[in-house]
């Protein structure tokens, strides 16, 4: 009865050119990433050889478990800047009760779950109350550190290498971190193109009332969100434990901004909405290969950390050039 | 110096007073619509100059121009004898034009002394904050006015009333030659109502210049000293207030052009027993008070009336979004009162919001994303089927003529009909039986239009339920088989198929016929 409709172009795209390079966040990541390791190899060839590179991957893996928890936070339009402080109650809860004796199994099982109650707490709090999650992470943070403060006493807990194979121990030549870290990008992929859950993040992230009319429980995928945020993060925490094979209240501290960075290179806005797995661990390789390259450049850590932020200034302005130049 | 009208189109008022602004062939165009077209107006110091029209019919427009909101396309302002061909914000205030808006902008933590002095405090010597001062000026202002409020009290512990008149003396305290009011009186009670139009006669009286702007007939023949009738952005007439009839007036602001009109199409009769939706005394206090009315299936309901009636809100309650306090919803004698949009959409209920892009699209999100959705609602599992998911779409993308270069294009890159037919693909696939539009084709070109007057007619020749809210006189006239109007969150009357004529609509909306 319809007869054929010819399909009218209605924003016409100009393809190619700098628009496109700029408006497709994990190609301009990928590039710049190609960049940068080029003139890292022509000034130390030390760069490019397959030791240097599973160091790199293998310095990021926790900040990227941690960020594909913030990705998915900041995809549905929050934030959790509670994160770091999770991290330091998980890994001393867990070091402490090994270091009174009890199994070291069950204590760092309870370790990642004290991060999973985390998040359902957050979550809970922010969707229930309809507070701005950065503020109301902001106190949960103080309460998380406040909390390991209090039970060490503010001491480090070692664990006197009783668990070090998952931190530090390797596969078939690959460290474990990033056996871990590659299998949570994975399933962080096949989670948001393939479930419905991962498709309700987007659309609340993208317009939470518009979700909320057609049928979206944005309350429950605000808390399905936090607690999917509490799992990664409480994961990242136990490796990181392995790897450190100590814990402090202040260890993971400042772990949540640096994730929130790398989200926003990887292409998540701040406004949520958008985002991809891949982006998301480009935008991490990117941070953990700029900090690479400054060691292997000679650069002082003090130095370093100035050069970072520019980084990441930087990189947030010109992903978003592609928004300035649609405009 | 030439303070007269040119061409004397209008009665000069007979107390001879200062003109202070003339408009000559304001034309105002947004895409697809003109706004104003070709209008005059002028206003004299101490007159009340009141302006009626439908929704629709300029007068926002006219106010954005006046205030320098919006710059005209053509025309002239000729404002205190200099002549602008537009204004800024700023220009417009420091010349003495005010706009006080329906719900007036104060700070309610601040006191009223405060308030009025905002933004040009009162310092002292060393530049800090006089409160002593501001609280003196703002009493004697306040005095000069017959106002006998203490300038020292918290606004926040004013009724909307009082607020509305902080408002306006905010306005006249920054030198105001020029008041505009728009629909100051929409949230108040009668008596509250008569002591805000006393307040104008007084300021009047101050020689400031009133353009008045209201729906409701009864208090424009109260306070105007001319009344001027916009239609479809053209100005119909210019009354002297006291001298006007008031059935002329009605008359003038609704009649139109009859090709404008959408013919729909006889229904022919289904061939299943149609099943009726009952709505039953849907309240919720202080927005919509006791609504009860029933609709046919395969009937399109028309709900009509003025903006601020109720309409969005009882057609957010039947969709189960807000909260209601009373009220049952039947479908074919079936309790599917709904508590949330998910409840309501398993029953089958689908609400197509008046602004699609703040609540019925995911803008940043793809067209087979948007339509999905609701659909989605409805499965169980956790997982999508993403081949049978792109299937799905594209045949409705394609039934509904969707012009989109891919079903992956983002939805903010669609055109406004475009848009609409997204919200409406994304409610048919969940196969809805009940569907509630607010304001059906707002902002949408003709040929959109057409498209979904007729799809509307076909879910209601399918037996379906349509309750259409509509600010639209030729679209609520020509597609509703009824039309309940709605005055102050009441349905004060259905009007059967017969009655339906734009004068009718409107004297019931504004009040004009009492039963």
């Amino acid at each position: 009865m319809s007869e054929p409709q010819p399909r009218v172009m209605v924003a016409p795209k100009r393809a190619g050119g700098l628009r496109k390079i700029f408006s497709n966040q994990t190609l301009f990541l990928a590039i710049l990433i190609v960049i940068l390791s080029g003139i890292t190899t022509a000034l130390n060839p030390a760069f490019l050889t397959v030791g240097n590179i599973l160091n790199v991957l293998n310095q990021i893996s926790v900040p990227a478990i941690v960020s594909a928890g913030a990705a998915l936070v900041m995809i549905s339009g929050n934030f959790d800047i509670s994160v770091g402080a999770m991290i330091g109650l998980s890994t001393t809860t867990a070091a402490l009760l090994v270091v009174e004796g009890h199994p070291l199994q069950s204590s760092i099982l309870i370790g990642f779950l004290i991060c999973v109650a985390c998040g359902l707490a957050n979550g809970i709090i922010i969707s229930k109350t309809r507070t701005p999650s950065f503020i109301m992470t902001l106190a949960m943070l103080s309460i998380y550190h406040g909390i390991s403060l209090i039970t060490t006493g503010g001491i480090t807990k070692s664990l006197a290498g009783t668990f070090a194979g998952l931190g530090r121990g390797a596969t078939l030549g690959v460290p474990n971190p990033i056996l871990v870290c590659f299998a949570v990008y994975v399933v962080l992929y096949l989670f948001l193109r393939y479930t419905k859950l991962g498709r309700r993040i987007f659309a609340v992230g993208g317009n939470e009332e518009a979700a909320y009319l057609s049928g979206v429980n944005t309350d429950r995928a605000k808390i399905m969100v936090y607690i999917m945020n509490g799992a990664l993060v409480g994961l990242g925490a136990v490796v990181l434990l392995s790897r450190l094979g100590a814990a402090l209240p202040s260890t993971g501290s400042g772990m949540e901004l640096r994730a929130i960075a790398a989200v926003v290179i990887g292409g998540v806005p701040l406004t949520g909405g958008k985002g991809s797995a891949i982006g998301v661990f480009l935008g991490v390789v990117l941070m953990g290969l700029i900090s690479n390259m400054l060691n292997l450049l000679n650069i002082s850590a003090y130095y370093q950390e100035v050069v970072i932020g520019l980084i990441i200034a930087i990189a947030v302005i010109v992903s978003n050039l592609g928004k300035l130049l649609r405009k | 110096m030439s303070g007269r009208p040119r061409g004397a189109r209008h009665p000069v008022p007979q107390k001879e007073h200062v003109k202070l602004l003339e408009i000559r062939g304001l034309t105002k165009t947004f895409p697809g619509v003109v706004a104003l077209e070709n209008v005059d107006f002028d206003l004299s110091a101490g007159e009340i100059h009141c302006l009626v029209g439908e929704n629709g019919a300029g007068k926002s427009t006219f106010i954005k121009v006046l205030s320098g909101a919006l710059a005209p396309d053509r025309g002239t302002l000729r404002l205190f004898d200099a002549e602008y061909q537009s204004l800024t914000p700023r220009q417009a205030i420091d010349l003495g034009v005010q706009t006080v808006y329906q719900e007036s902008i104060l700070v309610g933590t601040l006191t009223i002394g405060e308030n009025i002095y905002l933004g040009h405090e009162n310092l002292t010597r060393t530049g800090f904050f006089d409160v002593s001062s501001t609280m003196r000026r703002a009493r004697e202002l306040m005095v000069s006015l017959g106002i006998g409020f203490n300038p020292r009290t918290v606004v926040s512990e004013l009724s909307t009333a009082e607020r509305q008149i902080v408002g306006i003396v905010k306005a006249l305290s920054k030198d105001a030659r020029i008041l505009v009011l728009d629909e100051p009186t929409a949230s108040l009670s009668s008596s509250e109502k008569e002591m805000l139009l006393g307040l104008l006669r007084t300021i009047a009286a101050h020689e400031v210049g009133i353009i008045y702007i209201s729906h409701h007939l009864e208090e424009v023949f109260e306070v105007g000293d001319r009344i001027t009738v916009l239609k479809d952005g053209r100005r119909v007439s210019t009354h002297e207030g006291k001298t006007v009839d008031r059935e002329l007036l009605i008359r003038e602001m609704v009649g139109r052009d009859a090709s404008l009109f959408y013919r729909r199409e006889p229904a022919e009769p289904s061939a299943n027993r149609p099943k009726n939706l009952r709505v039953e005394n849907y309240t919720r206090k202080g927005v919509v008070d006791g609504i009860t009315f029933e609709v046919a299936g395969g009937e399109i309901f028309g709900i009509g009336g003025m903006v601020g009636a109720g309409r969005t809100e009882l057609v957010r309650l039947l969709f189960g979004l807000d909260t209601r306090d009373a009220g049952r919803l039947l479908y074919d004698g079936r309790d599917i009162t709904p508590s949330t949009p998910l409840h309501a959409i398993r029953h089958g209920l689908c609400l197509i919001t008046e602004d699609r892009q703040k609540t019925g699209l995911i803008l940043v999100r793809s067209v087979k994303e948007n339509v999905s959705i609701a659909r989605l609602a409805l499965k169980a599992g956790p997982f999508m089927n993403l081949r049978e998911e792109d299937g799905v779409v594209s045949d409705i993308v394609r039934q509904l003529r969707i012009m989109t270069p891919s079903i992956r294009q983002e939805v903010v890159n669609l055109s406004g009909g475009n848009q609409q037919k997204v919200v409406l693909a994304k409610w048919m696939l969940t196969d809805a039986d009940i569907f509630l539009f607010d304001e059906p084709t707002r902002g949408i070109d003709i040929g959109s239009k057409e498209e979904i007057y007729r799809l509307m007619t076909s879910l209601a020749s399918q037996g379906r339920i349509v309750i259409m809210v509509s600010s639209d006189m030729p679209e609520l006239t020509s597609m509703s088989d009824r039309v309940g109007i709605m005055r102050g969150g009441r349905m004060v009357c259905i009007l059967e198929r017969g009655e339906i004529s734009e004068e009718a609509i409107l004297s019931h909306s504004i009040g004009a016929i009492q039963r």
